[in-house]
């Protein structure tokens, strides 16, 4: 079965979403996206479970238009319970900016996005039976 | 006092706040506790309506399909925007959710 990525994000980030599912798409994985809007009904909706259940990986791309953004930190608690490996993918946020949570759970920079890239294909690789990729010198 | 007066129903009480100790990794171990426990109780205070770990806490219970009760004490859950759509109980009927608990208690014992 193929290693499935979650991508969520807010609306306003949707082209970095795109974006980004790209890059994971040529890394070998699976796209599964998600928008997080506040007029959501439900706190977690059916689908978005589905989704977190089905997902191998989530990523959240945090923005300073979403960092605070309650629905992404709801989606990122429930990913963790699910033991689920987050990523929350900093884009333009200050180093005194991250907040705690964020900090703790590790995070990646939009600019250091080729080093996840490359852990991402390893992942995909392992997965599928598939002998890793040597690195580049 | 919360925890104290779950405890007394025969529940085990983990709160976070107590349980966990200097030096934890915070996220494991609200993830232990969340993993153990059947339920989750959310105090929403003027204290707590900004705290990101509260609403990730939340997220964690949901996404394990956990009943999370929203406790009230003089806050809104307007303040807190994924919980508006869970049934909320004030501080001053706290009573009326251990009533209910002590039923769930009695019918897990007998399952």
């Amino acid at each position: 079965m193929s290693y499935q990525v979650l991508i969520s994000s807010t609306p306003k980030d949707r082209d970095l979403a795109e974006n980004l599912a790209h890059s994971v798409r040529d890394a070998g994985a699976l796209v599964l996206s998600v928008e997080q809007t506040p007029t959501r009904g439900e706190a977690i909706d059916f689908d978005l479970r589905r989704l977190l259940r089905k997902a191998d990986e989530v990523v959240l791309i945090l923005t300073d238009r979403s960092l605070n953004n309650p629905y992404l930190l709801l989606e990122m608690g429930a990913a963790f319970s699910l033991h689920k490996r987050v990523i929350p993918i900093l884009v333009g946020i200050d180093e005194s900016e991250i907040p705690p949570l964020i900090a703790e759970l590790g995070y990646v920079r939009y600019a250091d996005l080729r080093g996840y890239l490359s852990e991402l294909e390893q992942r995909v690789r392992s997965s599928a039976g598939e002998p890793p990729v040597a690195a580049a010198h | 006092m919360m925890a104290e007066k779950v405890s007394a129903l025969g529940a085990m009480a983990w709160l976070d706040v107590k349980d966990l100790e200097g030096g934890d990794l915070i996220t494991a171990k609200i993830l232990e506790g969340l993993d153990a426990c059947e339920e989750a109780v959310v105090l929403v205070s003027p204290n707590s309506v900004g705290s990101q770990w509260v609403v990730f806490e939340i997220g964690a219970a949901l996404g394990q399909h956990k009943r999370v009760t929203p406790i009230l004490n003089n806050a809104s859950l307007d303040a807190i925007t994924p919980l508006k759509e869970i049934k909320a109980i004030d501080l001053n009927g706290f009573d009326r959710f251990l009533s209910e608990l002590e039923k769930r208690i009695q019918k897990a014992s007998e399952e």
